[in-house]
């Protein structure tokens, strides 16, 4: 009977805020300007003899760098930004923390890998169709989409277990933004060759190639995998210990 | 059974700042219970604890017989809440506020669309329906919040301060509802500061002052503490003579008018007496040609709970100079006092307080 009731709460409350997301403005600017990328993408593709694996490295790189910030803002601001009526007008009707996390963990973990998928994988198929020398494989793609989707959604957990602490959206943004552009930097030291054209790339190239390292495709799995697994315990453990 | 029931609770925030102390209150099925006090006493955090929207930092609290906490969803299912802020998502009109809130609670659509559309006639917000609520007055607000608060038709009802922002047609409306509520068996536990409020609706009282319950009770009970052996009479005939007979019969009481048919006897009677005395009041009035029409207990509830803060207020002040007595007994002395400034002595200090 409760278990039927969480379910109700979890799909009630997707739904509510999937509407948010569709009514955000952050959500409809980035993805005309996402849509734009695209098109220019693929032009650039058609009209220059770069391998289209390079290119669209390129276009991956650029997609993180920008839009971890919009997938930051988006997840940052799910809980902080409702918490003055938090307890009031949601909370209060009938709702335990779990369900209500859990719907704001799948809905902007969703809607944020939805926009980049909805996007860069046309694009890279359309690149793949139409560019001037093609290197990239249908695996290779697939490969790499689910690289970046996964790290979105890494992102999109990490905010919106902040999101429980930290009430003040902006301050949440700032120390995420940090923290998460700190990574990046440190990440592309270790595993790449540098900050060059070639070596902030790394292994992303041959990725799209299909020639990706079984190693390598363990270690990022479990990298995303594991915080997926743990971050929503602790959003839900902090969010149980404070006050609304 | 009691619905609510709280055994020394305590809230202190981060702050330090104490906002309960010791609480304990027991409050039966089917009764409209007044959580009375000043700003700042507490009592919107009371609610918000009985909600499980906040942690108690000692003490435990019950509702509907299991313990509350954040998890229990269950729990708040059966529960409609009106906080004080009116804090609602704001770019959301009141009927898609309303049909979210009726989804959370999980009521299926055939039952939650005529509630919904009940609810906004009830309270008078059909006009205002599909406006953005930020664009709402503050009566609306709290009009939309005490829809919401019944949407689920919930058995037990925590409404902080519900009459603020309305006009004197809606209060009345509103503390009606409450009152074919309570006809209903629901239970509801009101929190305000206007006291003809609390003395319309409630059957019980508990005074909050700065954190601490210093009377729970029958509202009855709390008028008779500033009208102890006092009932007022509604009465009609030859009431100049008939009071005349009792006041010559009946020794030890004392009559007042109060209107044309209203009389207040003040009785001198020591405990065990005043039933006594009372039939024989009523004994001599009816043989006079007075016939009584309706009795109550005198007492104006505002007086009583001025009452009561005032002697909560002397008892802490006296404790507040026994410490200071204490202390400079051992040498010790507030930072702003030194022992050459002396102490004040407690008469005079109270004195001052009562003056």
């Amino acid at each position: 009977m409760r278990r039927g009731m969480s379910t109700n709460a979890f799909l009630c409350l997707l739904e509510y805020d999937l509407m948010i997301l569709a009514k955000s403005w952050i959500v409809r600017f980035w993805f005309g300007l996402t849509v734009l990328g695209g098109v220019v993408a693929v032009i650039v593709s058609r009209n220059f003899i770069d391998d289209s694996s390079f290119l669209m490295s390129w276009a991956l790189v650029l997609y993180v760098i920008l839009g971890s910030l919009v997938v930051l803002a988006n997840s940052v601001s799910a809980i902080s930004q409702e918490f003055r009526f938090l307890g009031e007008s949601i909370i209060s009707r009938g709702i335990a923390p779990t369900p209500y996390l859990l719907a704001k963990l799948v809905s902007r973990s969703f809607g944020n890998v939805f926009m980049f998928l909805i996007v860069v994988a046309p694009t890279a198929f359309l690149m793949r169709e139409m560019s001037l020398n093609n290197d990239m494989t249908v695996e290779g793609i697939l490969v790499g989409l689910a690289y970046w989707a996964l790290m979105l959604t890494v992102l999109s957990f990490l905010g919106i277990t902040v999101s429980v602490l930290v009430t003040n959206t902006m301050l949440g943004l700032v120390v995420l933004g940090v923290i998460w552009y700190m990574g990046l930097g440190i990440l592309d030291l270790a595993y790449a060759d540098g900050f060059t054209p070639q070596g902030v790339l790394g292994n992303l190239p041959l990725v799209l190639q299909g020639k990706s390292l079984m190693e390598e495709v363990t270690v990022l799995v479990g990298l995303g995998v594991v915080p997926i697994l743990i971050l929503p315990f602790f959003a839900v453990r902090f969010m149980n210990s404070r006050d609304l | 059974m009691d619905v609510v029931e709280t055994v020394d609770l305590t809230k202190i925030y981060e702050t330090r700042q104490i906002a309960l102390n010791s609480v304990n209150i027991a409050i039966p099925q089917g009764c409209i219970f007044g959580l009375i006090g000043p700003n700042g006493a507490g009592k919107s955090t009371a609610l918000r604890l009985i909600m499980g929207l906040q942690r108690p930092t000692a003490g435990s609290i019950r509702v509907f017989q299991e313990p509350m906490t954040l998890s229990a969803g269950h729990l708040r299912r059966r529960i409609g809440f009106l906080s004080q802020n009116g804090n609602f998502p704001i770019d959301m009109s009141p009927i898609t506020y309303l049909d979210l809130v009726g989804k959370l609670f999980g009521i299926e659509a055939s039952i939650r669309k005529p509630r919904l559309s009940a609810l906004l006639h009830a309270m008078d917000l059909l006009q205002a329906s599909s406006q953005r609520i930020e664009h709402l007055s503050s009566g609306q607000r709290t009009r939309l919040g005490i829809a919401a608060a019944l949407m689920n038709d919930p058995d037990l009802l925590l409404l902080d301060e519900p009459t603020i922002g309305l006009d004197p047609e809606g209060r009345h409306y509103t503390l009606d509802l409450f009152e074919e509520l309570r006809r209903k068996g629901k239970t509801i536990i009101l929190s305000t500061h206007i006291l003809p409020d609390a003395d319309e609706t409630c059957d019980y009282v508990g005074i909050l002052n700065h954190g601490k319950m210093v009377f729970t009770g029958s509202v009855l009970d709390m008028k008779q503490l500033t009208l102890a052996n006092t009932i007022d009479l509604l009465v009609e005939g030859e009431i100049e003579l008939g009071l005349q007979a009792a006041t010559v019969e009946v020794r030890g009481i004392k009559f007042e008018r109060l209107g044309a048919n209203t009389v207040r006897i003040a009785f001198n009677s020591r405990e065990g007496e005043f039933i006594s005395i009372l039939s024989q009041v009523l004994d001599a009035l009816a043989r006079h040609g007075v016939v009584l029409k309706s009795i109550q207990p005198a007492g104006d509830l505002e007086d009583a709970f001025l009452k009561t803060l005032q002697e909560d207020r002397r008892k802490g002040f006296a404790r507040a100079l026994d410490t200071e007595d204490i202390m400079a007994q051992l040498g010790i002395y507030p930072p702003s006092r030194t022992p050459r400034e002396g102490l004040p002595s407690a008469s005079s200090g109270t004195s001052d307080e009562v003056n």
